[in-house]
């Protein structure tokens, strides 16, 4: 019998190794990957940046010099994607191409007028928003909240409204088990101050609204603080439009997802279904008339602006997307019919093109 | 401790002598510990593929949310029947422990299976996934049928908290070691499966070696007549005891909400952190691993019964805490812990009541019908709070419904529960 145990014991002891043994080999195989594809990385940047001071450079208007600031009008906000230790930082891509990577660790960020927004993983399935001070140097955190999965994040232009999009697994009985998204904004200046987009009233009836059902994703703020936003049930999916000071959406009739709208708040892109494909379409708020952009690679984030008439994003660096540190790199495309996109920034993603007003 | 010792005094004669002793006393408390360790290594098995499934569906496979529903809707469906058939065919020539070895074998090469389909097509996750809910189903009443046996009748309900503490401590790790080597390998979806098929096989071979089958007292009575599973099951629900207490479970089990919607619930109506949602879970599994043994003790000894009953009222005034309060963090603590000690009180303590009734000559059938008819019972409450939450008045009123559902049905289940035989070693 005390061959038995031993038995046991050696058996039980023997799966136990085998468990440790194949977790080290993958963790070591992982590294080995990550190691390379870090080595790959840097030689495209530096091929990159060789060729952005070769050639002449758009740098829109900055204003004075602000020596406490970390970034100026003019640079971007990203999110480095270079494997590696540096995987996931915040960066800021100066107009020359090249980065500045920041300590500050992110999934998805944004920012504007001297605020910046960074969403990360705090625990095993919590993740928090913090509020970045931009005008200091060491990026002086002004608050944070907790949240889910994020998913879309933006910074009104005025900095006094963040929005985000997030996952939770469910917010009705009917996909407990399944995935949905809800929208919070949070009012920057009076922090308690935070409104669920599910609570909103809306007006000129549209039945689809009112079932809890639905979704809501994707927030874009106007320059005024009104916002536009996808809302989708089932596969019917269309661009709202809504205020957050009185609290209620409209439907606007425009089919699509992932609004942005433009700087001067003249123009939207948005993705649209065509032929079962996402198509970027630029839409001018005041005629109605939209233009088809010239990418046509499927796009997972909103777009975001360079300028009124160039919009940048993201894209996967390879035809498969890596399982650990993925790639992306960051595209520009001037939204006029028949423009070809143009790499802005390798190895990145997550960009906010950094403005301030007053 | 020997094992020689644990086989030794397995012998009916010995395990009807340690009557007056405590659980811990008795000679059948080393098997008890065993199937716990087997249910341990099992659970932390099972709870790492329940804990990562939807990420590797939706994230590795671009699965899409209604086909995960579905997937889901078969997944809790097909459980039900398995429990009642793994029961019957478990007292057939009383062999307990070999189908109890099938399910939880079924169970381990459904990990192996995940595992490989990791390297081939992860689409052949979700055959393998549907397996495993066979062998889920077909192990939990002969499991708790070799419990039953192994103990005198007086400490049953200690021996099931004993086995249940350590079945939630396994369900408390399991996602911690699946999140801790996700974030160690991030992606790395096949090192889950291997850890999680290796400690399966583990617990299969503390089942395979160190646990017992005890030999029947009533060998006699059980195996002479060679009967079919469906005689087997009508003759055992045909008896009185047993349809009252399936009665008792199904009434009462129509009128408990489910916990994902009470977590939904607090999710949907608080104001705290979201980081603290994960700690809330093992707060509640805590207090039900804490309490479980004690909790069991204490039944033995005033009776299962009132236990059994104590239990739904503290799960009565849950409800009623989550409907009434402001669910700030102290409020969601006091009501996951009410439903951590509702869960020790009822959870062990049913298959206690169950095994615990004289003249049941097939355990397992006995446990299997119980078991399913606890099943059967969860699906109709999730379809009836579900109907109320969206297409009434919201998850308030379906939780005071649910409050007033419980009362009617403690009320009735003491009704039943007066008409069941008194037993003599219960108060």
């Amino acid at each position: 019998m005390k061959n038995k145990n031993f038995l046991v014991i050696t058996i039980c002891g023997f799966f136990m190794l085998l468990a440790f043994g194949y977790v080290g080999y993958s963790y070591n195989k992982q590294n080995t990957q990550i190691k390379d594809r870090s080595e790959t990385a840097r030689q495209r940047l530096e091929e990159f940046e060789k060729l952005q001071t070769s050639t002449s450079k758009k740098i829109p208007d900055t204003l004075p010099f602000d020596s406490e600031a970390v970034i100026e009008q003019g640079e971007t906000l990203v999110i480095n994607r270079v494997p590696g230790l540096d995987y996931g930082k915040l960066a800021i891509r100066k107009p020359d191409g090249t980065r500045e990577i920041l300590n500050n660790t992110c999934m998805r960020s944004h920012a504007a007028n001297g605020i910046g927004v960074c969403i990360d993983k705090t625990s095993l399935t919590g993740y928090t928003s913090t509020l970045l001070n931009l005008s200091s140097p060491d990026l002086l955190p002004l608050g944070n909240w907790g949240t889910l999965l994020p998913s879309r994040i933006r910074v009104s232009a005025d900095a006094s409204y963040a929005t985000t999009t997030v996952f939770t697994s469910g917010s009705s009985y009917q996909d407990v088990a399944g995935f949905s998204t809800f929208v919070e904004f949070f009012d920057l200046e009076n922090r308690d101050n935070v409104l669920e987009l599910e609570d909103f009233s809306y007006t000129k009836s549209n039945s689809r609204f009112g079932d809890i059902a639905g979704d809501f994703w994707g927030v874009t703020f106007t320059p005024e603080n009104d916002f536009y936003a996808t809302f989708g049930i089932d596969d019917q999916i269309e661009i709202i439009k809504g205020s957050i000071e009185d609290k209620e959406i409209e439907p606007t009739g425009i089919l699509g997802s992932c609004p942005s709208v433009s700087p001067d708040g003249k123009t939207m892109v948005y993705k649209k279904m065509v032929d079962n494909e996402f198509q970027l379409v630029a839409i001018d708020l005041e005629t109605n008339v939209t233009t088809e952009i010239g990418e046509i690679s499927n796009i997972d984030d909103q777009v975001e602006w360079l300028d009124n008439d160039t919009i940048l994003y993201a894209l996967h660096t390879n035809e498969i997307a890596e399982d650990v540190q993925p790639e992306f790199d960051i595209w520009s495309i001037d939204i006029a019919a028949g423009s070809e996109p143009k790499l802005f920034l390798p190895n990145a993603d997550s960009p906010a093109v950094y403005r301030v007003i007053n | 401790m020997y094992l020689q010792d644990v086989y030794k005094n397995l012998s009916p004669k010995n395990r009807n002598k340690s009557a007056s002793g405590g659980f811990l006393k008795s000679n059948g408390s080393k098997n008890v510990f065993a199937l716990g360790f087997v249910s341990l290594f099992t659970d932390i098995s099972s709870e790492m593929v329940i804990a990562t499934i939807p990420l590797f569906l939706t994230e590795s496979l671009g699965f899409s949310v209604i086909a995960f529903g579905l997937y889901e809707g078969a997944y809790q469906i097909s459980g039900a029947w398995f429990r009642l058939w793994g029961g019957t065919i478990s007292d057939k020539k009383y062999r307990h422990k070999k189908i109890a070895i099938a399910g939880y074998g079924i169970s381990a090469l459904t990990r192996l299976g995940l595992f490989i389909s990791t390297f081939i097509t992860g689409s052949l996750a979700i055959v393998f996934l549907l397996i495993d809910r066979v062998g889920k189903g077909i192990r939990v009443a002969p499991r708790d049928a070799l419990i039953s046996l192994s103990v005198e009748k007086g400490n049953l309900a200690t021996a099931f908290g004993v086995h249940r503490s350590l079945d939630t401590l396994g369900a408390l790790l399991g996602p911690l070691a699946a999140f801790t080597l996700l974030s160690l390998t991030p992606g790395a979806f096949d090192s889950v499966f291997f850890v999680a098929t290796l400690a399966g096989f583990i617990g299969l071979t503390i089942l395979i070696l160190v646990a017992q089958q005890p030999e029947n007292k009533n060998i006699e009575e059980v195996e002479q007549k060679d009967s079919t599973s469906i005689q087997n099951i009508k003759s055992v629900a045909s008896i009185k005891s047993i349809r009252l207490l399936m009665a008792t479970v199904a009434i009462l089990g129509i009128a408990t909400i489910s916990d994902s919607f009470i977590f939904l619930y607090i999710l949907k109506n608080t104001d705290m952190d979201f980081k603290y949602f994960p700690l809330l879970y093992s707060g509640m599994a805590i207090t039900y691993l804490t309490l479980a043994i004690p909790i069991g003790k204490l039944s033995d000894k005033i009776g299962r019964k009132k236990v059994f009953i104590s239990g739904h009222i503290l799960l009565i005034s849950t409800y009623l805490i989550l409907a009434n309060f402001k669910l700030s963090l102290g409020v969601v603590l006091v009501a996951l812990a009410c439903l951590g000690t509702f869960y020790a009180c009822t959870d062990g303590v049913i298959s206690a009541i169950t095994s615990g009734l004289p003249n049941i000559p097939k355990i397992g059938t006995a446990l299997g019908l119980i078991s399913m008819t606890t099943a059967l019972a969860k699906l109709v409450s999730a379809l009836i709070f579900g109907f109320i939450w969206q297409y009434l008045d919201g998850p308030v009123t379906a939780l005071y419904i649910f409050s007033g559902l419980l009362f009617i049905g403690l009320v009735t289940s003491l009704v039943l529960i007066k008409q069941m035989p008194k037993v003599s070693y219960e108060k």
